[in-house]
């Protein structure tokens, strides 16, 4: 038998093995949004046993005894993680999975991600999402990379001066942020790979709040090289900018919309309110957002993947995070708290929650407004940024 | 191609049987590799690489939106930007404060920025200016970035219209990451509420 033939061999069993699961997992459970998915977590100890009710906590469901739960997570995490997904009405199995590789960390993020799929099956997988934040240690202030729940943290720049703002460039382990290093703002490009970085633009003046097309190729940010802070985009090597506002009000926080085209930010001319452009022209659109729970100035929108909506903060501190059709409409105030952004999975949203004075990373499951803050690091961390 | 058929239907048979497809833990999940995000540090960051687009170094107009911007990366007052030596306290009595959410410089400090402007139109040294844009914190942090800045612009654009070298003036904002009084009430707002000069002297 050659070797090839083992390998074909091996592809047909895992492909049979594979549609037998779908076949024995046909009941795939999609529920409303908001609906919390009542889940017993039993057989795990210690760090799988918190990982798994965090993270499924963080997407909406709770953790209860068998008794009063839809479905079980049954498992172990010694040595390796395996675990079981049942559906405690009928006891049907719908998948029972082992994981090697990586940590035990990683391979609980792993099952968790695998229930999600399961039970919500349009979400993609966040579990193993990183986060790149503000961090403050004094009067400095540097930026961060973690995990989407606070572990393995590591701070990546070492300026000495403030440091803010990162922004991913998608499917690349790379950022852009803000440094007052050489006493003005310039942006950067920082690969995280090799630790190499170069200035992103040099412009006149200041260069701040950097946000990337979901596509990759664009660049939008604040310059205010025209003696006014106005939102400019360029290509993503730095090229070609061009201005698309020309107001007087200043302008802040820019974010993409999945066609690469329209930008949201917040500009203030009386109190501040949120605006749409195109990059390929038509000019600045107000976002009309209303409802009773939204005051304020509505400032540092982000728009979810999936195109549908824009959450943003509202308020003069304390603040609220909001959430509002992106074509405008009617906004809910969710939680209290600033600098919002979404995850992958256009539900889970990231944001700085104020805890006596000090801010912390916490994430936040949209429609059933779960909260759970980060596992906390040394200093103050804001601005998060998930990677997409 | 009999053999083949009969040995892969084997395989499969045997495979199943020892990996299991059903109610035992099967399937086998590689995890996403993890990589560890390298830091900069002395020697490592290319800081002066990719020149990407040129600073603008055209004549200093009034544009409609104000005053434009001039690279302070060249010029005459260039070493005094990148090397100098800041002296806060020379202007810290012409401090300008400023209304909630507002960059509208207020009439009563318009005398200091006149002795500030003064002390520059008499000067011919390399001497040169930072102006500082500061809010209060309540405002978002993008938010506060955006305000100040444009404190710092309106005091420059006052500056100049006063006759002092834009060349010779640079503008920053900290936002509301240097607050002068860390209280949290209306006269800590107040006072974090300005824009600050710094006189750069030339090494």
């Amino acid at each position: 038998m050659t070797k090839r033939h083992v390998f074909t061999i091996a592809v047909a069993a895992a492909m049979l093995c594979g549609f037998a699961r779908q076949l024995e997992a046909k009941i795939i459970v999609s529920k409303d949004a908001d609906y919390v998915v009542p889940v017993a977590i039993t057989g795990f100890s210690g760090e799988a046993s918190s990982i798994l009710k965090f993270d499924l906590y963080v997407l909406g469901f709770n953790i209860v005894d068998p008794s009063q739960a839809e479905f079980e997570v049954s498992g172990s995490g010694n040595g390796r993680v395996e675990g079981r997904l049942t559906v405690l009405a009928t006891k049907e199995n719908l998948f029972a999975r082992a994981y090697n590789g990586g940590s035990t960390r990683s391979q609980a993020h792993a099952l968790a991600d695998d229930v999600v799929k399961q039970i919500r099956p349009e979400l993609p997988p966040i579990f193993h999402g990183k986060v790149a934040y503000r961090v403050r240690q004094g009067g400095n202030a540097e930026v961060g990379v973690a995990d989407f729940d606070g572990h393995n943290a590591t701070i990546v720049t070492h300026d000495n001066s403030l440091v803010a703002y990162p922004a991913w460039l998608p499917g690349k382990f790379a950022v852009l942020y803000c440094s007052w290093k050489n006493s003005g703002t310039q942006i950067f490009e920082h690969d995280l790979s090799t630790g190499s970085r170069r200035i992103f633009i040099h412009s006149p003046g200041s260069s701040y709040s950097p946000a990337v097309s979901p596509d990759g190729k664009k660049v939008a940010m604040v310059l205010d090289r025209n003696g006014t802070p106005n939102l400019y985009a360029a290509d993503i090597d730095g090229g070609n900018l061009k201005q698309l506002t020309f107001g007087k009000d200043d302008v802040s926080g820019p974010s993409w919309a999945p066609n690469n085209q329209d930008i949201v930010f917040a500009t203030r001319s009386g109190r501040a309110s949120l605006t749409k452009v195109n990059i390929n022209g038509g000019g600045p659109q107000k976002l009309r957002v209303g409802g009773a729970e939204v005051y304020g100035n509505l400032t540092q929108p982000n728009w979810s993947p999936d195109g549908k909506w824009i959450v943003f903060t509202c308020g003069s501190g304390p603040f609220s995070i909001c959430v509002a059709p992106s074509s405008g409409g009617e906004a809910k105030a969710l939680v209290s708290g600033e600098d919002p952004c979404w995850a992958p999975n256009s539900r889970t949203v990231i944001f700085t929650r104020d805890i006596n004075h000090k801010h912390v990373l916490s994430l936040l499951d949209v429609p059933t407004k779960h909260v759970k803050d980060c596992t906390q690091n040394s200093g103050e961390c804001s601005q998060p940024a998930w990677a997409r | 191609m009999k053999k083949t058929t009969l040995m892969l239907t084997l395989g499969l048979v045997t495979l199943i049987s020892i990996t299991g497809c059903k109610r035992k833990p099967v399937g086998v999940t590689d995890i996403p590799g993890m990589r560890s995000p390298s830091a900069t540090g002395p020697g490592n960051g290319l800081e002066n690489g990719g020149v990407l687009t040129s600073p603008k170094n055209g004549p200093d107009t009034i544009t409609q939106e104000g005053l434009s911007q001039v690279g302070t990366e060249t010029g005459p007052y260039a070493g005094t930007f990148a090397n100098g030596e800041p002296n806060r306290e020379k202007f810290a009595a012409d401090t300008v404060h400023f209304e909630t959410d507002s960059a509208v410089i207020k009439k009563g400090d318009l005398s200091k920025l006149d002795d500030v402007a003064n002390y520059f139109k008499s000067n011919q040294s390399k001497e040169a200016l930072q102006i500082e844009g500061n809010a209060d914190e309540r405002g978002t942090e993008q938010y506060n970035l955006s305000l100040g800045d444009k404190r710092a612009l309106a005091v420059r654009e006052y500056l100049a219209t006063a006759g002092v070298d834009a060349q010779r003036m640079k503008t920053v904002s900290y936002g509301k990451a240097k607050p002068i009084d860390p209280e949290r009430n209306a006269a800590a707002y107040a006072n974090n509420r300005r824009v600050e000069m710094v006189l750069l002297v030339p090494k």
